[in-house]
């Protein structure tokens, strides 16, 4: 997306502050799986560039690592606590 | 060119990392951007979580960055409004008058080092709001916290 990138279309459009869409079940448990899957170091987690978070296998994390390394380190660096608890 | 308070220590060093910083936010999350006011710089921008809630959130870099971490908020009305989330540290200026409820991302009991790294930046801290809103819609629906416990 570019700097023309219209937010208040967005917003109007999804919902915002307080007028939120209902959290669908499907997604929760989507996302429950992917951070389990985080959790147990069977994946790694990326964001997409408007706040997704969704879980990527070892070998694509392993890709990252030599593309973004400092990307790489730091999800690393979340993963180790994640999994510290 | 006037640089945040923290970036006075070495204009030069910090300026460069100010640079980086940007570059990163630009490619990693171009819905944010890098704002001052004050000497206090902050990044800030909208998040989409996979319910398509949208919510905006502000990152600030505290006055000893980039020994201690940045400090993020939720900007949105309804988010501040209910006191029993989980994982905040309550609702407070976040630096010009603008109200934000403070939310727990990292381990607060950590030294530098531990889980906040110096080499982080205010992206790192921008991936865990995302796991942190993520989080918050699980915990709308199931009422359980899915992320560390702090």
């Amino acid at each position: 997306m570019n700097k023309t990138f219209d937010i208040e279309e967005l917003s109007a459009e999804l919902g915002v502050d307080g007028h939120r869409k209902p959290v669908n079940t499907t997604e929760t448990n989507r996302i429950l799986r992917d951070f389990n899957l985080f959790k147990r170091g069977e994946s790694q987690l990326a964001m997409t560039p408007v706040g997704g978070v969704h879980a990527v296998k070892s070998p694509d994390f392993k890709a990252l690592e030599k593309t973004n390394p400092e990307v790489a380190q730091a999800m690393g660096q979340v993963g180790k606590e994640f999994r510290s608890f | 060119m006037k640089l945040p308070t923290w970036a006075m220590k070495n204009t030069e060093k910090y300026g460069r990392r100010i640079i980086h910083e940007h570059q990163m936010l630009e490619e990693q999350y171009p819905l944010f951007e890098l704002q001052m006011q004050n000497q206090k710089m902050y990044a800030e921008g909208v998040l989409i979580t996979g319910n398509r809630n949208i919510y905006k959130v502000r990152v600030c870099y505290p006055d000893d960055y980039p020994n201690s971490p940045p400090i993020a908020y939720i900007l949105d009305k309804d988010v501040m409004r209910d006191s029993s989330v989980p994982h905040t540290y309550g609702v407070s200026d976040s630096g010009d008058g603008t109200e934000g409820l403070r939310i727990c991302v990292l381990n607060p009991h950590d030294s530098v080092g531990q889980s906040w790294q110096p080499n982080f930046s205010v992206v790192t801290i921008i991936h865990l709001a995302v796991m942190w809103l993520h989080a918050y819609e699980v915990w709308k629906v199931k009422g359980i916290w899915s992320l560390p416990e702090h």
